[in-house]
This record gives structure tokens, C-alpha cells and sequence, in this order.
């Protein structure tokens, strides 16, 4: 939902995340170096080895305290500590008789990769280089005066220097290269702000223009079909209800108060707005039959009671307007977690690609109303062989409704 | 129930699976420069030991062999990550991990019986540097897992050698020195790709929370502002007309003509609200822009099949920024922007669940998944910048929308620059998965 980093948040999460990736480094090293002087323990003449192996522990269980809170005082200790373990480890392995030629084997290095691994506890990738150049530096160091008391000669150390160079690069890198898609990323992120702004406005227009079609545009056409002369009632009721829901501030209202309250059983039917919707139709002439399972209407929530009375209305008006025949089927079909109600008509059926703008009413009013309720609607229909339109809408179970009913009913 | 998947909505959601490349395309791209150095440093030392270890070669083909499979897994990292072609997939991810492995097999074998020191074998460390370069691009667990299965066969591999090593310290002091080689750079590849997914997945939850709590704050406020435009076009003429009506009380052929012209003026307009689409008002918006700032724009939006209402809201955000950077862009000629959409064909019936549709009418739908569906996106505008220039300020919109599309491709031919990208969908139905065909 939201593309990439903030500006503000890159610096410090990458510094956390590059600052986990060579604790982790460290830890794989001390477990390494760990296991080196137990196995050759076991074969050599060694002096402080439980001081040797304690200290690498004792650096172990700081590194880990120093991953899970990066403050100052935590990396001092796990430096200071680090210095003692890279000389008792150092000491202890190349103080081995006969084993080691030289200072610069890897095993030696185990311990000082893990010293400069300290990562930083700063908020930036520069102060994250200063550290690991602190722990370094303090490695080097301490691993020749470790060498100084012992047979073997001093060899630079390959091993630690490329590690060092290769976390300062990654660090410095980081540090800069962000640098270089800063126009960028406020962009985007505006652009997924406008969406979110967008999607919101679009709710509301495509419910909006659902409302116009069912209000003003029904009546226009009503005007436009009827006979000249005085104006008969229900067609004064019908303009006089048109105007004032086009005067009525709270169109959009989410939830209408008087549905709060949902009766059950033949009750639900008779209070459902499916049931208003076909009463209206059937005033304008038009004969509906219904059959199926009405009560489970009284498992939708007010919201989409509304919106499926309002859609089935729309499939009615349109069986008025276009099918060319007086009578239409309602079927109320109902799952566990699906109510589902189909509006058949044996009239004219017309193929939906063939079909052109004036589908507005099945477009906005009918699919959309439903699809924004995470319903979907299919419409069969061939020409000459009439129309289905079957509104499918997610419900809650029956008992989960009926135990919701029982709460509201006693609270 | 979902019948239509996206692309991003298929792939890698959950921390264990997600990587930075996808979830923070920008950073992955400002990290890229660090894959060809790591392969270049794999490489380098590949060649650099092969020539310091030879008189440990006995088989000079076989360390032949192994410097090229080095090089070849550095190329195949350095592909994969190239931000042309993102994201990383996860078969370059099993090449890179393979052809170190085949060099580092290639490099014992040649030095078989006759290798000196594990320390400074290249196979080992190279595998390990490798892993870690592919942590901006793959999920933690595989790195972790790649990581785990190569220092296996490293540490075995330094077990079968240990006779002959010039260091005398018990084996499995070697298998231990071959296993932190690999695993060392391998779990900080790991852990700098699982820190990173969390810290991102987090933020984007909280950005998530703060948006929902912005748009439940100006709801009420959208919603009047709708009502009021709906209200303020029917003012001009429905209203008055409905009213006049009313009182009259009587209807003359006067009147029926002007409420079929009416309704003929409502339902244009709104027709064309309901075929306008998110890319209209990004595109509207862009104009809005371009006008305040004294230009006469011509910008041109084509999709009359209303494909982009397909897209998720990722991809939306990411063609409307690449529209609002082009646009932005100096040099852009304001009379030259067209985006288009077009595809394979669209869905007709069946888009409701199988079970859902009423036996008598299951003839009707074709339960067979369909091949995936196709929508391409052509952005076009004529824009007076060098190319190489126009390339790089365009590249950031790039690298996201390579993320969150398919095959995206830009041209430039001076002074017309063309973005093309694809989305591709499956169409799924879930009963079938669940039930198998219908009988």
C-alpha cells in the first residue's frame, strides 16, 4: 500500500539493518572462533582456556545485548571486552606449540572480525564507519601485542583488513547512494496519497450517481413517457419524493437510523428493502412473483439491505423499461455465508456486448452497488431468451445472525 | 471472494517471504552499485588465487573450470540485480548459488591432494560474499537456507582434504574454518534482509493506520463535496424543471420534450463520470497543473474498455507518479502526452464463484482457467531533454514500476519518449481449486 521509505525513516533503518547484518557477522565469528579452541583444546597443551572460552562467550552474549539495544555505554563494554578476548584468544591459539607458522591465520581473525562488527550505535552510516574503525583499530593492536608473547611471527591480516574495507564501502555506500533518489521517493509517495484521497471520492460519486440514476434520471424518463394533461397523483408523489431527496443534505449517510433495528422471519421480508423495491414496481404495473428463502434478507446488515433493496429495484425498473413484458420472477436464495437473489424475466434478453451506454442503469446502479459490497453479480441473458440477473452479497451466517439479534434484543 | 489476483498481490507477502526489491524498490536501486562490486571482488580474488596457488594446481583445466563458474556466478548476481530486469528472480537466485557452488567443487578438485591452506581457497568466500550481495533482492529464508546448505558441502569439502593440509590441527578445525567463511557473510546477507522487510512492513502499517484514520477524518467533508457538484449540475435545469412541474400540477408536450432532453443531458453526463477512471483524474490533475502554471496542455488518456480500474493501488500510485514526473519534467511539450491501455480481451459472464451460479445456468459459464490476462500501458510524450539525461530522471519511477509490472520497456527517440509496461492477472476460480472440475 505505501511504495518504499520516507525520507526521514532511510537513514536510521538501513543504519539498523546493516548494524543487524554484521552483528550477525559477529556472532557466526565468536560462534567459529568458540568451537576452533574447544576442538583444538582437546589436542593441545593450552594455558587459560576457560578464561580464553569465557571471555569469547562473555563477548558473545554482549554482542547479542548490543543487537537488541544499539546505546553507546553497550558498545564501549563490547569494545573493552572484545580487546581482553582478542588477546587471551589470540594468546591462547598461537601459544599452541608447533601449530601455527604465522599471526595471520583465519582462525586468529575470528574475534577481530567480530570486534569491528560492532556496527555503530549512531543513528547514521558514518558513525557506524567510526566505530568499526574504532574496533579495528583496537584489534590490530591488541592482536600484536598478543603475538609479542608468543613464538610465532607477526603477518599483516588479510582477512581483517578486506572485512573492514568491505563493511566501511557498504556503509559509506548507503550513506551516499540514498542520496540519489530523494526527488523521487515524495513523489511516489504523493502519488499513493492522492490514490487513497482519490478512492475515497470515487466511493462516494459512484454511489452518488447510483442515487441520481435511481432518483432523477427514473423520474425524467417517467415525465418523458407520460401523457399530456393534468399530472396524476402517484406521479406528483413520485416528483414530489424525487425533489426531496435531491434536497436532502444527507444523502451518503452511511447507516439509515430506522434500519437499526432488524426484525426476523417473515418480518425480515416484509421490512426488507427488496420487499419496498418490489412493492414499488409492482404500483408502477408490473407483476412480480417471489419465492424462495425471504427470510434470510434479515441476515444482511442495514447497509446492504439498502444497497440490494436499491439494486434490485434498478434490475425491476430496467424489466419495465426494456424486456417489453409486465412480469418478472424474484428468487431469494440464501448459504452460509452468501443471501443471493435473482430477477428473471422472459422478456426481449439482449447480448451484453452488443449492449451500449444506455447500460448505465446495470452498470452503476446494479454492479457496482454490489461489487462495493464484495458481492458480485452475473447477468445471463440472450436476446429473445429473456434476462437473469443474479445479485450474490456475503452474509453472516444464521446463527452468528441470530445470536447478534439476540444481543442487540437484550442487552 | 477474489476471482482476480494481480500480479503484486500473488507474490511474496509476508515477511518471510518479502524482500526490500519489492517493498522498497528505490533502496534496492541506490544499493544496486554494490552487486557488480561484489561480483567484481569474488572474481578478482577468484583469478588473483588461482595465480598465487598454482604450483598447488594439479589440474590446470579443472582451475579453469572453477574461475569461470566464479565468473559466471558473479555475471549471473550482476544480471539478476541489473534494474533493468527487476525483480531478482528466484531462479537467478538458485544460478548464482549453484555455479559458486560448481567453482568452489571445481577449485578442490583441482588442488585435490595438494591444497595447503581452506583459508585462502576462493570457493568458500566466494559463495559467502555472493549470498550477501543478494540481500537487497531475496526473501532472508532462502539466503539463510542457501547459506546453511553451501557451508555444508564447504565444510565437507575441507573434511575430505584435511589429510593432506600443511596446518596439523584436528579436522574438524578445517570444517570450522570452511563453514564461518560461507555462513558469516551469508547470515549478514540474512539478517540485513529480514531487519530491513520488518522495519518497511512496519512503517507501512503505521502509514496504513494514519491513512484509514485521515480519510475516516475527511469523510464526511468528501462526501458533502460530492453531493454538492451531483446537486449544483441539476441545479441549472432538473430541479427548476421537476419543481415547475409540480406546481403547474399539469403536464404539457413541452414538457415531455424537455424531460426527454433532460434526461438525455443526465444520462451523458453521467455515463461519462461513470467511464472515467483514476487515470482520467490523474491525467486531469496533470492538466489542472499545467494550466495554472500558463501552458495550453494536451494530454490524452485512451482506454475505453476502462482496463486501468484493474489495477491495485501500488500500481496506481506508481503509473500516476511516472505520469506526474514526466509531466514535470523540463523540456516537456504540454500538447504531446497520450497514455493508452490496451489488452487481451476482456471478461464477459463468469465472474461470480462457480457454486454461486444457479445449476440451471452452469452450462453457460466455462469453468476452465483462463490464460493470464494481459494489459499494457503506453506512456508517450515528447520531451526536449538529452536521452541519457531523460533516462536517468526517469529512472527511479523505473525501478518501481518494474516491481509491480511486467515487462517494462522505455524508449527514446528524441524528443518522443515511450514507456511501456504490461500487467498481467490469472484468473482463478477458488471452487475449483478446492472441488475440482465440476462433474
Amino acid at each position: 500500500m505505501s511504495l518504499g521509505l520516507p525520507g526521514h525513516l532511510v537513514q536510521a533503518t538501513l543504519s539498523r539493518a546493516l548494524a543487524r547484518a554484521s552483528h550477525w557477522f559477529g556472532l557466526v565469528c565468536l560462534t567459529g572462533a568458540l568451537a576452533s579452541v574447544v576442538i583444538l583444546s582437546l589436542v593441545n597443551e593450552t594455558t587459560r582456556l576457560g578464561l580464553t572460552l569465557l571471555s569469547v562467550l562473555a563477548m558473545g552474549a554482549l554482542l547479542v545485548l548490543l543487537a537488541r539495544h544499539r546505546t553507546v555505554p553497550i558498545t564501549i563494554a563490547y569494545l573493552l571486552l572484545g580487546t581482553g578476548c582478542v588477546y587471551l584468544y589470540t594468546v591462547t591459539l598461537l601459544g599452541m606449540p608447533g601449530v601455527f607458522p604465522a599471526s595471520n591465520v583465519f582462525l586468529v581473525s575470528l574475534p577481530k572480525m567480530a570486534m569491528i562488527m560492532v556496527g555503530g550505535a549512531g543513528s547514521s552510516a558514518f558513525v557506524g564507519v567510526l566505530w568499526s574503525t574504532l574496533g579495528f583499530l583496537l584489534a590490530e593492536a591488541t592482536v600484536l601485542l598478543a603475538v609479542l608473547h608468543t613464538q610465532v611471527p607477526y603477518r599483516p591480516d588479510l582477512f581483517t583488513v578486506s572485512t573492514y574495507l568491505v563493511l566501511v564501502g557498504v556503509m559509506l555506500l548507503d550513506g551516499f547512494a540514498r542520496r540519489t533518489g530523494r526527488t523521487a521517493q515524495p513523489a511516489i509517495h504523493r502519488a499513493v496519497r492522492d490514490d487513497y484521497a482519490r478512492l475515497l471520492r470515487n466511493d462516494f460519486a459512484h454511489r452518488a450517481i447510483a442515487r441520481m440514476h435511481d432518483t432523477t434520471l427514473d423520474q425524467l424518463v417517467a415525465l418523458a413517457r407520460a401523457q399530456p394533461g393534468t399530472l396524476h397523483s402517484p406521479m406528483r408523489a413520485s416528483i414530489r419524493d424525487t425533489l426531496r431527496t435531491l434536497n436532502d443534505a444527507n444523502w451518503l449517510a452511511d447507516v439509515d437510523a430506522h434500519a437499526a433495528e432488524r426484525p426476523t422471519g417473515e418480518d425480515a421480508w416484509l421490512a426488507s428493502a427488496v420487499y419496498t423495491a418490489i412493492d414499488g414496481c409492482r404500483d408502477r404495473g408490473l407483476m412480480v412473483e417471489v419465492s424462495g428463502d425471504r427470510s434470510a434478507l434479515g441476515r444482511l446488515g442495514p447497509d446492504a439491505d439498502r444497497e440490494l433493496g436499491l439494486a434490485v429495484r434498478q434490475c425491476l425498473v430496467n424489466v419495465i423499461q426494456h424486456a417489453g413484458i409486465v412480469a418478472a420472477e424474484v428468487i431469494i436464495d440464501a448459504d452460509d455465508d452468501s443471501v443471493s437473489v435473482m430477477v428473471q424475466d422472459a422478456g426481449r434478453g439482449f447480448t451484453e456486448s452488443e449492449s451500449g451506454p444506455d447500460r448505465l442503469g446495470l452498470r452503476q446502479s446494479v454492479r457496482r452497488r454490489i461489487e462495493r459490497l464484495g458481492g458480485s453479480v452475473a447477468v445471463l441473458s440472450r436476446p429473445g431468451a429473456g434476462t437473469s440477473v443474479l445479485l450474490t452479497l456475503p452474509a453472516a451466517p444464521p446463527s452468528a445472525a441470530a445470536a447478534e439479534r439476540d444481543e442487540r434484543v437484550a442487552p | 471472494m477474489k476471482l482476480v489476483t494481480t500480479r503484486t498481490e500473488r507474490q511474496d507477502h509476508g515477511p518471510s517471504r518479502a524482500t526490500q526489491q519489492r517493498l522498497d524498490p528505490l533502496g534496492a536501486l541506490a544499493a544496486w552499485p554494490l552487486a557488480p562490486i561484489m561480483a567484481a571482488i569474488t572474481v578478482g580474488y577468484a583469478v588473483l588465487a588461482t595465480i598465487l596457488q598454482a604450483d598447488q594446481i594439479q589440474s590446470p583445466l579443472l582451475a579453469a573450470l572453477a574461475v569461470v563458474a566464479m565468473a559466471a556466478a558473479g555475471a549471473a548476481l550482476v544480471a539478476g540485480a541489473l534494474p533493468a530486469r527487476a525483480p531478482f528472480e528466484p531462479g537467478m537466485h538458485l544460478l548464482v548459488v549453484g555455479l559458486a557452488l560448481a567453482a568452489a567443487l571445481f577449485e578442490q578438485a583441482s588442488k585435490w591432494g595438494h591444497n595447503s591452506l581452506i583459508q585462502d581457497d576462493f570457493g568458500q568466500l566466494g559463495i559467502g560474499l555472493l549470498l550477501l550481495a543478494l540481500a537487497p533482492y531475496r526473501p532472508w529464508r532462502q539466503i539463510a537456507l542457501s547459506g546453511i546448505i553451501a557451508s555444508l558441502v564447504g565444510g565437507a569439502l575441507a573434511l575430505s582434504q584435511a589429510a593432506y593440509l600443511s596446518i596439523v590441527v584436528p579436522s574438524g578445525v578445517y570444517a570450522v574454518v570452511a563453514m564461518t567463511v560461507v555462513l558469516s557473510p551469508a547470515a549478514a546477507g540474512a539478517a540485513y534482509s529480514r531487519r530491513i522487510v520488518r522495519s518497511i512492513l512496519a512503517w507501512q502499517a503505521d502509514a496504513r493506520r494514519a491513512g484509514a484514520e485521515r480519510s475516516e477524518e475527511t469523510r464526511g467533508q468528501v462526501a458533502q463535496a460530492v453531493v454538492d457538484e451531483q446537486i449544483a449540475t441539476l441545479r441549472a435545469g432538473v430541479i427548476p424543471f421537476l419543481t415547475d412541474v409540480l406546481e403547474r400540477g399539469a403536464i404539457s408536450p413541452r414538457d415531455i420534450e424537455r424531460a426527454g432532453e433532460l434526461a438525455a443531458d443526465v444520462r451523458r453526463a453521467l455515463v461519462e463520470q461513470v467511464d472515467s477512471t483514476w487515470l482520467d483524474s490523474v491525467v486531469a490533475r496533470e492538466r489542472a497543473t499545467l494550466t495554472e502554471r500558463g501552458l495550453a496542455p494536451l494530454l490524452v488518456v485512451s482506454d475505453a474498455d476502462r482496463r486501468a480500474t484493474a489495477f491495485g493501488p501500488d500500481q496506481r500510485a506508481a503509473t500516476a507518479a511516472l505520469i506526474g514526473a514526466i509531466c514535470g519534467l523540463r523540456g516537456f511539450d504540454p500538447g504531446s502526452l497520450v497514455v493508452q491501455v490496451t489488452g487481451s480481451e476482456r471478461r464477459g459472464l463468469g465472474r461470480l464463484p462457480y457454486r454461486a451460479i444457479p445449476a440451471r445456468y452452469k452450462e453457460l459459464v466455462d469453468p476452465r482457467p483462463r490464460a493470464p490476462h494481459v494489459d499494457t500501458v503506453t506512456v508517450q510524450a515528447g520531451v526536449d531533454l538529452h536521452a541519457r539525461r531523460l533516462r536517468r530522471l526517469l529512472r527511479p519511477y523505473l525501478g518501481v514500476l518494474r516491481v509491480l509490472f511486467v515487462r517494462v520497456r522505455v524508449s527514446v527517440r528524441h524528443p518522443l519518449v515511450t514507456v511501456i509496461f504490461d500487467d498481467e492477472r490469472v484468473h482463478t476460480d477458488p471452487d475449483l481449486a478446492e472441488n475440482g472440475p465440476p462433474q
